[in-house]
């Protein structure tokens, strides 16, 4: 399954670092759990005005805000950056890439590490239908057909990878000679593999 | 035919008419707006999660819930409560240092100033607040800054704060505020004979060592406030 005429990592060595999803998630609810709180005490201060309200309000309330709206602006800044170029990523070993029923964002190429391709039955039993190395990408179904991601891919191992946003790689894989019939090809046989295995 | 009894008008006019429709209403309704609106899109966000929302619409709305609203936010928030913390009710909030002032000048029976002035409604608004601060866009800031100085006064439990120490004002209260309402008035201009114009330079010319007025006001219409042990005497 190696595909390493697609390794991205070996065309683009600088690639932009960004912070593991997991901690992304994490800055995000951080953010979240911060303006939360300074809303509530919002509300407070302006129904309740009192010295205890008032000082809440200017000194916990205002903190949170702008800790919390810079947390989420940082965010959304690398989320740009996520989506446009071609990123590098980490994943701790168990740790999950993306889930089954995600909207497609990137494509993913394995620089180092494993990953295992898990589809997720109806009734909650999870089939594992590969495991990929280094070489090898995932994630340009959901990218190319415009629909969710149809498996969970889970690193095996610690993992690197480069991401490359959709509007990057569909241009890509609109101009580049031979690409679009090599990655309908390889979806072809993942496609009869999935089939074969979750049947 | 308008169904206002004599009774009923007289109820009326015995009581402050409510106000309503100023500036700071309108920031309160603004703020709680938009701090329902943040609640709603990080909550509602984060239960609808990133998976069924496009990258792109979980992006923007987690920018417009999480930066842009809560600024707004916060900016709103900060003009209703500044606007708020000018009330009577507001400086009564901090009951063991305020309570002698404020129950002094809702006091019918009281002769000090601050007791006429509230009695007779000369100051329809923010009382403490209109004799406390200077005038100008300066005297409202300094106001506000000392208000901070307050606030540390008041978390540290200080002893002013607490009511067992007598407050005294930051420098020698300045004739000028009295003047701001009081100069041009015809009973200022004429009561006691003209005594006002008779000692008018006093009254206007800063004395160099203390930045005050030769003359306070206080001199003469003393005491603004009763002292608190006065207060306590008082029982």
């Amino acid at each position: 399954m190696a595909q390493p005429g697609l390794t991205l990592a070996e065309a683009s060595p600088d690639v932009l670092r960004l912070p593991a999803p997991r901690v992304r998630r994490r800055i995000l609810l951080t953010a979240r759990v911060l303006i939360v709180v300074a809303a509530l005490i919002t509300l407070l201060a302006v129904h309740y005005l009192t010295a205890v309200t008032l000082s809440l309000f200017l000194i916990v309330g205002q903190g949170c805000i702008v800790i919390g709206a810079l947390l989420a602006a940082g965010v959304a800044i690398t989320d740009v950056f996520r989506r446009r170029g071609v990123t590098s990523l980490r994943f701790e070993p168990g740790e999950t890439v993306f889930r089954q029923g995600d909207p497609g964002d990137l494509v993913y190429s394995i620089v180092s590490g494993e990953v295992e391709i898990i589809r997720e039955m109806p009734d909650g039993e999870e089939r594992l239908l590969a495991t990929m190395g280094p070489g090898e990408y995932f994630g340009e179904m959901a990218l190319i057909s415009d629909a969710a991601r149809t498996a969970t891919v889970r690193a095996r191992t610690s993992l690197e990878v480069v991401a490359m946003g959709r509007a990057d790689f569909t241009t890509l894989y609109a101009y580049v000679p031979g690409l679009k019939q090599r990655v309908e090809t390889i979806m072809r046989q993942r496609a009869a593999d999935t089939a074969r295995k979750t049947s | 035919m308008s169904g206002i009894t004599d009774e009923i008008a007289q109820r009326m006019l015995e009581q402050p008419f409510p106000r309503s429709g100023d500036f700071a209403e309108l920031g309160a309704v603004v703020t709680t707006a938009l701090a329902i609106a943040v609640l709603v899109l990080v909550i509602g966000g984060a239960l609808l999660g990133e998976r069924r929302l496009s990258p792109t619409a979980a992006s923007a709305l987690g920018v417009l819930g999480l930066c842009v609203l809560p600024v707004f936010m916060m900016l709103f928030g900060a003009y209703t409560t500044v606007e708020g913390s000018k009330s009577v009710e507001f400086c009564h909030s901090c009951h063991s240092a305020m309570n002698l002032y404020v129950s002094d000048m809702e006091d019918p029976a009281s002769a000090s100033l601050a007791a006429v002035h509230y009695k007779q409604r000369w100051i329809t608004q923010h009382e403490c607040y209109r004799c406390h601060a200077d005038y100008g866009v300066w005297g409202s800031a300094d106001a506000k800054l000392r208000g901070f100085a307050h606030l540390y006064h008041w978390l540290i439990a200080s002893k002013t704060a607490l009511g067992e120490e007598q407050i005294h004002t930051y420098r020698r209260y300045r004739n000028q505020i009295c003047l701001d309402c009081h100069a041009g008035g015809a009973d200022f201009l004429t009561s006691g004979r003209g005594v006002h114009l008779m000692i008018a330079r006093n009254l206007v010319e800063r004395d160099p060592d203390t930045g005050a007025e030769v003359t306070s006001c206080m001199t003469c219409h003393a005491p603004a406030h009763p002292s608190l042990e006065s207060w306590r005497s008082r029982g």
